[in-house]
């Protein structure tokens, strides 16, 4: 896992040659659509994140075995998809600013996704703000498992009251050419391997972290505090 | 486990009736909010009209969540006595549910006409659906806020966190309700059916939900 890195970032190169220069313009949007292939790509990367959180926050707590080392990357992962989210939010508002005229609109995709954001911020606020080690461990799987619940919720919720956003991927086809899909591909993997990459960095020192804290304690006992 | 629900509920509810700790101040607090609406939003009774179903339940969800913090928090500051009873620790979850689910509704039964007379909106004509619409939303509320709640107890600052956590969690509650109240006022009224849906879906869910995993919090 450690080589990751070195694969990210060819892998990003790649993607930002296919999508800044390969890929022609398209004609009612010009230059500025060049920045739906970071977007795509982060979005899903970020869904796929969430989904990992949830999966492993699931681990936690039906099997004790490891239980630690599934917490640390259940934390990762919810912080890579928290990273990921911010910049779909933030390339998305790029895009809005130019295509819609507006930084923000209260369309179901942004709101599901800045609620998500907001819930997933939660996720980090919780652990924070628990002290003993194994509570927090199930508390905050817990969380994840019922957060995951509501997304589906709110979006659902935020669909019925509106929509603007455009639709790349409809049961009938694509709305995108050959020659895109390549572009949105090779991006979707170079964030994809960039988030696994933090995920395995961030777990890591995540384990440091917890040594190093253990070892201090031990120390601090020895010396009679 | 439906027995020692009832009985954990009962002591909830005669500690809350002999020092009506959460109601009152809860309540105190969602009439203040109805003030504070005719203070920001200078423009008089008629320009507030319009926005009444959003003011109601933004004032409903605040002043709930005061209540609704504190049903795990009394545990956590007596200790962890009541994990120690033999008793099934679903029953515990229950019983905080129903005093929240209580507490929630007699908030709103006093909020509601409140903001209706200091907001100047009429009630909606139909009555039967708009206290379906209240209910669903203040259950789905108090389900959500028992389950943050106990997520919460354990952590230093539980107060500040609750929010942070609760009301974007409950935000697909806060559209369906108040979507569903401007249904009633004549406001796209063929969706009101959908919007009932979503937050009985919303309580079945989350009433569900926290009850099964709630095993886990009292194992830790």
């Amino acid at each position: 896992m450690r080589y990751l890195r070195w694969l990210a970032l060819p892998l990003w190169v790649v993607g930002l040659y296919l999508a800044l220069i390969w890929v022609p313009d398209v004609r009612a949007l010009g230059v500025s659509y060049r920045i739906f292939y970071i977007h795509l790509g982060m979005a899903w990367t970020a869904l796929l994140a969430m989904t990992a959180n949830f999966v492993l926050s699931l681990l936690v707590l039906v099997r004790r075995k490891g239980r630690e080392e599934t917490d640390r990357f259940a934390q990762a992962s919810a912080e890579a998809g928290i990273l990921m989210t911010t910049a779909t939010l933030a390339s998305g508002m790029l895009w809005a600013r130019v295509a819609w005229g507006a930084y923000w609109t209260w369309d179901p995709r942004l709101t599901t996704t800045a609620i998500m954001w907001f819930l997933y911020i939660g996720y980090l606020l919780l652990r924070q703000a628990m002290d003993d080690d194994t509570k927090r461990r199930v508390y905050s799987a817990v969380y994840a498992l019922i957060v995951f619940v509501d997304v589906p919720i709110v979006y659902l919720s935020v669909r019925w009251w509106r929509s603007i956003h455009p639709v790349v991927f409809t049961e009938s086809g694509m709305n995108i050419t050959p020659q895109m899909l390549v572009a949105v591909i090779v991006f979707f993997f170079a964030t994809l391997v960039l988030a696994l990459d933090l995920i395995y960095l961030r777990a890591f020192q995540e384990k440091v972290h917890q040594e190093l804290q253990k070892r201090r304690a031990r120390r601090l006992g020895r010396l009679g505090y | 486990m439906l027995k020692a629900a009832v009985w954990l509920f009962w002591k909830d509810l005669s500690l809350e009736l002999r020092g009506r700790e959460l109601l009152l101040p809860a309540a105190v607090f969602g009439l203040i909010i109805a003030m504070l609406y005719g203070f920001a939003f200078d423009g008089g009774q008629q320009a507030l009209r319009p926005m009444f179903p959003g003011l109601l339940w933004l004032g409903i969800f605040f002043s709930s969540f005061l209540a609704v913090g504190r049903a795990f928090g009394v545990e956590a500051e007596a200790g962890q006595q009541l994990l120690m009873a033999p008793i099934d620790r679903g029953a515990i979850f229950l019983a905080k549910l129903a005093l929240n689910i209580l507490l929630t509704l007699v908030l709103t039964a006093v909020l509601t006409p409140a903001f209706a007379l200091l907001l100047g909106a009429p009630l909606p004509r139909a009555t039967w659906l708009f206290l379906w619409t209240l209910v669903l939303g203040v259950v789905g509320f108090a389900a959500a806020g028992s389950a943050m709640g106990a997520l919460t107890a354990q952590t230093r600052l539980r107060e500040l966190l609750l929010p942070a956590l609760l009301l974007p969690f409950t935000s697909p509650l806060l559209l369906g309700a108040v979507s569903a109240t401007s249904a009633l006022y004549g406001k796209s009224p063929a969706q009101l059916g959908s919007w009932l849906w979503l937050m009985a879906v919303f309580d079945g869910i989350f009433i569900l939900v926290p009850l099964l995993l709630f095993e886990y919090l009292t194992e830790v």
